[in-house]
């Protein structure tokens, strides 16, 4: 369905519409109360603001794994928050999750068998499977690393498979969740570089500001389940009281 | 870490033809040992002789080291103890008795010779499978299980077990250690009483299992996310070489042989 190296899915409009999102948990919290928010395909925005604001509910939406009750989730001309059976499977094709713990994320025996999950399910040919994931190794700077087990990874080195996994399956989005949290100096430098290398939608929760600064041109707040703030990361930085009015802090 | 691998990897780096040798092979070896080893009657002791002489040969060529082996094997020891009463109670040639006052015990013929085989045959066959798990890497264990048509479901529960154990382990480290670290005492006084201790671990061991049920949701999470549709699926494995099945023939065809032989012959 792709020439190789071209993620598919079409590109026109943008790549991600989300409007007028609700949704609650079961126990009743309202972590999302009506979301508005539109990506052009390959823009990098950064999604920040206070723990509880809603951040990690939205990624969730984004390739159907939360529905929420109102609203709609526009993948590519896809609605994810519609989408049942077959076509959530192709969302989930366009969009590429990673989650914060990347215990979470690599749950095979080995490297290889975590980054090859995905183009496995995919119905890939076998050739073909090994072929992208010694891509997706390569694209973070894991080469030759599929045969380990994840278990005797660093920290930073978890991140980075945690993102091969998904970038194994080509997606057009990504949406990462903490990409750079609890690292050290030097892995988050090795995460910034890979980050700054995808041509990608990207879309990317996080705390870590100076990441924003020199990653994301665009960046978007988020405060009790809606969009506070929507700008160029440069503007929205300079306005030190809309920042301490939700809890950030200017880097 | 390090005690997390000592208590889980049983593989130890090596380079001789047991660990070049396809898993498959060597798994199904092992098996067709163990169901030899176990049809062997009991007090047949040339046949327990040849296979014990076969294990230890094989064990000679791994390189892993006999001592380690022999160590290994032991794992036996608690299997083998519930055998013990059978030397007193099977019914035989009585060949010593001992007044305890309120009892008399003897010991037969007829059990010795049932917990000596029982002793034999549980040892030699748990030294087997301690070979294979020492020459063999537990993924490809894995991977043998599957090409072996054991269930695919089955293959991927003890697949995520192996994977979670080292995650689950660390995780009880990290608690005991936050444990220690608040378990101060005052001169004399340490520890607390035994109710309020037990309290605390049981404590620990719900959180555990909580936090494991809360992982085991994100992990289902990541795993739809990559277009997880309920379906266990693999790569196909490669094709064995001929000269496998051979091997795989050939072993089968000597322990039959030996099980026969010490049935009827010696």
């Amino acid at each position: 369905m792709v020439e190789d190296g071209k993620p598919n899915g079409d590109t026109a409009g943008p790549a991600v519409d989300i409007r007028g999102l609700r949704f609650a948990y079961p126990d009743g919290r309202e972590a999302l109360r009506g979301v508005d928010l539109s990506i052009a395909p390959g823009e990098k925005v950064a999604l920040v603001g206070p723990n509880g604001a809603g951040k990690s509910t939205l990624l969730l939406h984004l390739n159907g794994l939360l529905q929420g009750p109102e609203g709609r989730v526009n993948i590519l001309g896809r609605d994810a928050n519609s989408a049942k059976g077959r076509e959530l499977q192709e969302i989930r094709a366009l969009v590429g999750l990673v989650f914060q713990d990347p215990d979470d994320q690599l749950f095979s025996p080995t490297v290889f068998d975590d980054v090859a999950f995905g183009p496995i399910y995919m119905g890939l040919a076998r050739d073909e499977v090994e072929r992208r994931v010694v891509e997706a190794l390569a694209a973070v700077g894991l080469d030759g690393f599929g045969g380990r087990m994840p278990f005797h990874l660093s920290g930073g080195e978890k991140k980075r498979a945690a993102l091969a996994t998904v970038l194994s399956m080509r997606p057009q989005v990504l949406a990462l969740d903490e990409p750079s949290a609890g690292l050290d100096p030097r892995a988050r430098r090795g995460i910034i570089r890979v980050l700054t290398g995808l041509e990608q939608t990207l879309l990317v929760t996080t705390h870590d500001m100076e990441l924003v600064r020199e990653v994301f041109p665009r960046t978007v707040i988020m405060d009790e389940g809606s969009v506070a703030a929507d700008g160029p990361t440069e503007h929205i930085f300079g306005q030190r009281d809309l920042l301490e009015a939700h809890a950030l802090e200017c880097p | 870490m390090a005690a997390v691998s000592s208590l889980l990897d049983r593989y130890r780096e090596g380079n001789s033809f047991l660990h070049r040798a396809d898993a498959r092979i060597k798994l199904v070896i092992t098996l067709g040992f163990i169901v030899a080893m176990t049809s062997i009657p009991a007090g047949a002791w040339y046949g327990f002789g040849v296979m014990m002489a076969l294990v230890w040969t094989v064990a000679v060529f791994s390189g892993v080291g006999l001592h380690r082996i022999f160590l290994r094997s032991l794992i036996a020891v608690p299997f083998i103890l519930i055998a013990v009463p059978s030397v007193f109670l099977r019914p035989g040639d009585v060949l010593t008795e001992w007044d305890m006052g309120w009892w008399v015990m003897t010991v037969t013929d007829e059990g010795l010779v049932f917990f000596a085989s029982v002793l034999l045959k549980s040892w030699t066959s748990v030294t087997a499978a301690a070979l294979l798990t020492a020459v063999t890497r537990p993924l490809q264990l894995l991977e043998s299980l599957a090409a072996l048509r054991v269930p695919a479901l089955l293959v991927a529960v003890v697949s995520l077990m192996y994977r979670y154990l080292f995650v689950l382990v660390d995780e009880v480290q990290r608690m005991l250690r936050a444990r220690a670290a608040r378990s101060a005492a005052l001169d004399g006084k340490a520890g607390g009483p035994l109710v309020w201790r037990a309290k605390a671990a049981g404590g620990m061991a719900g959180a555990l299992l909580i936090r494991s049920l809360d992982r085991s949701e994100r992990i289902y999470l990541a795993m739809l996310s990559r277009g997880y549709d309920g379906k266990v699926r693999r790569t196909d494995a490669e094709p064995l070489r001929p000269s496998s099945y051979v091997a795989v023939g050939v072993s089968l065809a000597v322990f039959a042989g030996i099980a026969v032989g010490s049935r009827w012959l010696w």
